[in-house]
C-alpha cells in the first residue's frame, strides 16, 4: 500500500473498474465512488488523491467539486478531473481541478498523472 | 328688256322706210338722220340691228357688215352664216329658217365672227313685222354682245356649282332657323353621318330637336341676339365645330341665324390622342421613375411579397401608364414555356380563360414560331385578329386588335406584354415607343422579382444547410464523446491483460506449450491495439471536427523543434507499418518553430498515414523539410495515384472523398476529414497548405509554417511541456 490511495468517482461502472483494477495492480489504494457518494468517502478516507468525472447524472463533477473544496477536511486533497468532454480544458478551469485526464487515456497517462499529485 | 322695247319703236321708225314718192328728200333726210341715230344706238349698245325681208333672205344688213368687215354680197341671201362660228352654223341656219317658216319670233345664241377675226357670242332676237294684212312685211332682228355676260354667267354657274358640290360633299351642315328658332335650311353631306336626309328638318324647331346640348342652345340664343358663335359639340359619337352667324335682312334687322357645322371627329380625335398621350407620356415617365425608384429602394431580399402581387400591382400600373382597357403579363420561362402571369382589365372569369388559354398555347404553329422569332428579336407587333394572318389568335373576349411587346432583360427575352388599346386605337411611334420602354421596365422589374425570389431561395437553402451542418457536428460531438468512454475501457482493459500476460510470460515456471499460447495472445493483443489506436485517432478527428466548427479547437504554441516533431511522427509510423519504406530527406539542424507540436504531429501523421493508404506496398514514402527565410516546409510524397487537378481544393473540404482512388493498405476509407482537420490546424498556425500532383504519377502534400530567423532560442529549455492533453 506504499503508493497511495486514489478515490475514482465515475457514473460508469466500466470505467471505475478499469481503473481500480487498473491502479490496485500496481499497488494504490482504489476507494470508488457513484457522483454525490464520493463527498463522505473522500471526507472519511481522506485519499491522497481524487479523479472525478466531470459528466455525470445527478450531481455532476463541478457540484461535487465545488462541495469537495467547501468542506475543510477535504479542501486541499487534488483533483484530476477526467471527461471525455471536447471543452475539459474550460470546464476544469471552472472547478478549480488540479489537473486534466482526457478519455480515452493510457494507463501509463494514468498512472503517470497520479504519481505526480501524490508525490506532491 | 327695256333696250329691245326701245329698238322696237327704232325698229316701227326704220320699218318706215320704203319708197315714199311724196317726199324722196324729206325720207332721204330721214332717212340719213335715222342712219345716223342708227349708227349711233349700233355704237353705243354694242348691238347688231338688221331688217330683212319677210321670206328671211337677206338682201342687205350693214351693221351687220359693219361688225364682221363682210362686204354687201357677202351678207346677201344665206351668206352671211360665214360670219357665224361654225359649230353654230347650221343651229342658226335651221332656226333662222324654222322661225321664217313658222312666223314665230326667234330667240338665240350664237358666235359672230368680228372683223377683226375674233367671235364673240351673241344673243340673236328677230321678231316678224306685220303688215295689215296679217302677213308678214319684214323681219327685224337685233344682236346683243352676250360674251361678257355669258363669261359671267359660266363663271358665276361654275362658283355656284363649286360652292354647291362643296356643301354636298364637304363634312358639314350648313343650316339657318328662323327667329323662333325653325329649321328653315339644312343641307350638306354632314347630315349623312347623323342619318338625316338634306331638308328634313326643315319646320322643325331647333330647340325641340337639340335642346339637349345646351351649349348649342345657348349659341343659337346669342346667335340671334346678334353675336356670332362658335361650339363644339359631341353628337352620336362625333364631333362637330359650329360658327354661328346672325342672318338679317336689307334693314339689318335679324331674321335669324345661320350656322354652319364641320365634322371634326377626327381632328378633334388627334388633338385629343396627343393631349392624352402627353399626359400619358408624362405620367409613363413619372411611373417609370417611380419603378425605377422602387427597383433601387427595395431593400435585398426583404420584400417577401409573392411574385403574383408583384406582379398585379406592377400590371395596374401599367394599366394606368397606358391608358388602355387591359394589360396581361405573360412570363417566358426557358426553354419555351408561356406562364400567363396577371392580367388586368379583364373580369374574374374571363381572366381564368386567358390563363387557360396562354398556357394551352398551341406552340408548333408557323404563326407561334414567327411571333416568338419577333418577340426575341425585340419587335413590337400590332394583333389585328380581322386580318387573315392573325385570325388563329382570336379570343372570346371580344379583343379585336391588340399590341405585344416583348419584356427583355439584355438579349434575353422575359416575357410579353399584352396590351389593349381597344379597337380604336391607331399606332403611333410615341405610342409604340411608351409600351416599349413600359414592357422594358415591366421586365426588369420581374427580373429582378425572379432573381430575389432565387437569392432567398438560396439563402434559405444554406440556412437549411447549415442547419444540418450544426446538427451533424452536433451529433458528431457527442458521437465522440460518447463513443470515448467505451472507448476508454477497451483501450484500458487491453492494457491490463498486455500488462498482466507479460508479467506471465516473465515466470520461468511456464510449460513451453502454455508459453507458446501466451505469445500468440500477446500477438493478437498487439493486432488488436493497433486497430484501436486507429480508431482512437478516428473519434479524435470526429472531435476535432466538432471543435472546429464550434470554434474550440486550440493550438497550444510553444517553441518547439519541427525536425524533432516530423522524425518522431516519422518514427510512430514506421513501428505501425513496418513493411514500409519511409524516406527521410532532413536538415541536421534544428528548426524552431513556434507552434502546438502535438497539432503538428498530427498533420504529419494524416500525410503519412495518407501517403502509406494511397501508394502499393512496394512504393516508397518519402517525408521531407525545406527551409526558406522565412518558411519551414514539410512535404510527404507518395507514388500513388495522384490527385486530379480539379480535386485539389475540394480534398480539403470536410467529408470529401477523391472519387475513384483505391486506396491500397487494407485501410478504411476513412472518414475524409483528415486533411480538413490538417488545413484547419496549419492555418491557426499562419501557415499554408498544398498537393502538387499529376494523376498517375504520386502526390506531393505539403505545410508550411512562418519560422523566424531572428529567433535564437535554446529549444530544450523549452521542449519539454509534459504530457499534453489532447484537447
Amino acid at each position: 500500500m506504499g503508493k497511495g490511495s486514489v478515490l475514482v468517482v465515475d457514473d460508469d461502472s466500466s470505467i471505475i473498474d478499469l481503473i481500480q483494477v487498473a491502479l490496485e495492480d500496481e499497488g494504490y489504494q482504489v476507494y470508488t465512488a457513484v457522483n454525490g457518494g464520493a463527498l463522505q468517502i473522500a471526507h472519511d478516507a481522506q485519499p491522497d488523491v481524487i479523479l472525478l468525472d466531470i459528466m455525470m447524472p445527478g450531481m455532476d463533477g463541478i457540484e461535487v467539486s465545488r462541495r469537495l473544496r467547501a468542506d475543510p477536511a477535504t479542501a486541499y486533497i487534488p483533483i484530476v478531473a477526467m471527461s471525455a468532454h471536447s471543452r475539459l480544458q474550460a470546464t476544469t478551469d471552472v472547478m478549480s481541478a488540479n489537473d486534466r485526464l482526457p478519455k480515452p487515456f493510457n494507463l501509463d497517462e494514468l498512472y503517470a498523472t497520479i504519481d505526480r499529485w501524490i508525490a506532491s | 328688256m327695256v333696250r329691245i322695247a326701245t329698238r322696237a319703236d327704232e325698229g316701227d321708225r326704220l320699218s318706215d322706210r320704203g319708197p315714199d314718192t311724196s317726199g324722196r328728200e324729206t325720207y332721204e333726210r330721214r332717212l340719213r338722220d335715222t342712219e345716223a341715230r342708227y349708227q349711233a344706238l349700233v355704237a353705243a349698245a354694242a348691238q347688231i340691228v338688221w331688217v330683212t325681208p319677210p321670206d328671211g333672205v337677206v338682201d342687205d344688213m350693214p351693221s351687220w357688215r359693219a361688225y364682221t368687215g363682210q362686204s354687201v354680197e357677202e351678207v346677201q341671201g344665206w351668206a352671211w352664216l360665214d360670219a357665224v362660228h361654225p359649230e353654230d352654223r347650221e343651229r342658226a341656219a335651221r332656226t333662222w329658217a324654222e322661225a321664217v317658216a313658222t312666223r314665230s319670233v326667234c330667240e338665240q345664241e350664237y358666235r359672230v365672227r368680228r372683223h377683226d377675226g375674233v367671235y364673240r357670242s351673241f344673243l340673236v332676237r328677230a321678231v316678224p313685222v306685220p303688215d295689215e294684212d296679217g302677213g308678214i312685211r319684214e323681219w327685224v332682228g337685233i344682236c346683243t354682245d352676250i360674251t361678257e355676260h355669258k363669261q359671267a354667267e359660266v363663271a358665276l354657274r361654275a362658283s355656284e356649282e363649286r360652292l354647291r358640290t362643296i356643301v354636298a360633299n364637304a363634312p358639314i351642315v350648313l343650316f339657318a332657323v328662323d327667329r323662333d328658332g325653325i329649321f328653315t335650311l339644312s343641307e350638306g353631306r354632314g347630315l349623312e353621318a347623323l342619318g338625316i336626309r338634306p331638308g328634313e328638318h326643315v319646320g322643325q324647331s331647333y330647340f325641340a330637336l337639340y335642346g339637349h346640348l345646351p351649349e348649342s342652345v345657348e349659341a343659337l340664343k346669342r346667335t340671334l341676339s346678334g353675336e356670332a358663335a362658335t361650339t363644339v359639340n359631341r353628337y352620336q359619337g362625333l364631333v362637330f365645330e359650329t360658327h354661328w352667324m346672325p342672318a338679317r335682312d336689307a334693314d339689318g334687322t335679324i331674321t335669324g341665324a345661320i350656322g354652319v357645322s364641320s365634322d371634326i371627329t377626327e381632328r378633334a380625335w388627334a388633338d385629343e390622342e396627343r393631349l392624352r398621350l402627353q399626359r400619358r407620356t408624362r405620367a409613363a415617365l413619372d411611373a417609370l421613375l417611380a419603378m425605377a425608384q422602387a427597383i433601387v429602394q427595395a431593400p435585398d431580399g426583404a420584400d417577401g411579397a409573392p411574385v403574383e402581387s408583384v406582379a398585379r400591382r406592377l400590371g395596374t400600373l401599367m394599366h394606368d401608364v397606358l391608358g388602355c382597357r387591359g394589360v396581361g403579363v405573360i412570363v417566358v420561362a426557358p426553354p419555351d414555356l408561356l406562364v400567363p402571369l396577371v392580367c388586368v382589365g379583364l373580369p374574374a372569369e374571363q381572366e381564368e380563360e386567358w390563363r387557360k388559354r396562354i398556357a394551352h398555347w398551341p406552340r408548333d404553329t408557323d404563326l407561334y414560331r414567327a411571333l416568338d422569332v419577333r418577340m426575341r428579336a425585340g419587335e413590337t407587333v400590332l394583333i389585328d385578329t380581322t386580318r387573315p394572318e392573325f385570325r388563329p389568335m382570336a379570343n372570346p373576349f371580344g379583343i379585336e386588335r391588340y399590341l405585344l411587346a416583348p419584356m427583355r432583360v439584355g438579349a434575353d427575352l422575359v416575357g410579353v406584354l399584352s396590351i389593349d388599346y381597344g379597337a380604336a386605337w391607331v399606332s403611333t411611334p410615341d405610342g409604340i415607343a411608351l409600351v416599349e420602354a413600359v414592357a422594358q421596365l415591366a421586365g426588369l422589374v420581374l427580373e429582378r422579382e425572379r432573381l430575389q425570389r432565387e437569392r432567398e431561395e438560396a439563402r434559405s437553402n444554406a440556412l437549411a444547410l447549415s442547419e444540418v451542418n450544426r446538427r451533424m457536428d452536433e451529433f458528431l460531438g457527442i458521437a465522440g464523446h460518447e463513443m470515448r468512454t467505451p472507448l476508454t475501457t477497451i483501450i484500458g482493459n487491453m492494457q491490463l491483460v498486455q500488462r498482466r500476460l507479460e508479467r506471465l510470460r516473465r515466470r520461468d515456471d511456464l510449460l513451453p506449450a502454455l508459453s507458446r499460447d501466451l505469445d500468440e495472445a500477446h500477438h493478437l493483443l498487439d493486432r488488436s491495439n493497433a486497430g484501436l489506436s486507429r480508431l482512437s485517432i478516428l473519434v479524435n478527428d470526429v472531435l476535432d471536427v466538432s471543435r472546429i466548427q464550434a470554434g474550440r479547437l486550440k493550438i497550444r504554441p510553444r517553441w518547439c523543434d519541427l525536425v524533432e516533431v516530423v522524425r518522431a511522427v516519422v518514427d510512430e509510423q514506421r513501428g505501425l507499418a513496418a513493411t514500409r519504406t519511409i524516406r527521410l530527406e532532413f536538415p541536421e539542424v534544428p528548426i524552431p518553430v513556434w507552434a502546438d507540436p502535438e497539432r503538428i504531429g498530427q498533420v504529419v501523421a494524416n500525410y503519412l498515414t495518407n501517403a502509406i493508404k494511397y501508394s502499393s506496398e512496394d512504393q516508397a514514402v518519402a517525408v521531407g523539410l525545406d527551409l526558406t527565410a522565412t518558411r519551414a516546409r514539410v512535404w510527404v510524397h507518395d507514388e500513388g495515384p495522384g490527385v486530379a487537378p480539379q480535386e485539389q481544393d475540394r480534398i480539403w473540404e470536410r467529408f470529401y472523398h477523391a472519387e475513384r482512388i483505391e486506396h491500397r493498405h487494407g485501410s478504411s476509407v476513412g472518414l475524409g476529414l483528415g486533411l480538413y482537420i490538417s488545413r484547419t490546424i496549419i492555418m491557426q498556425h499562419s501557415g499554408e497548405v498544398g498537393v502538387e500532383s499529376e494523376p498517375g504519377a504520386g502526390a506531393t502534400f505539403w505545410f508550411t509554417l512562418p519560422v523566424d530567423e531572428r529567433a535564437e532560442i535554446d529549444i530544450s529549455s523549452h521542449g519539454d511541456g509534459g504530457t499534453r492533453e489532447r484537447e
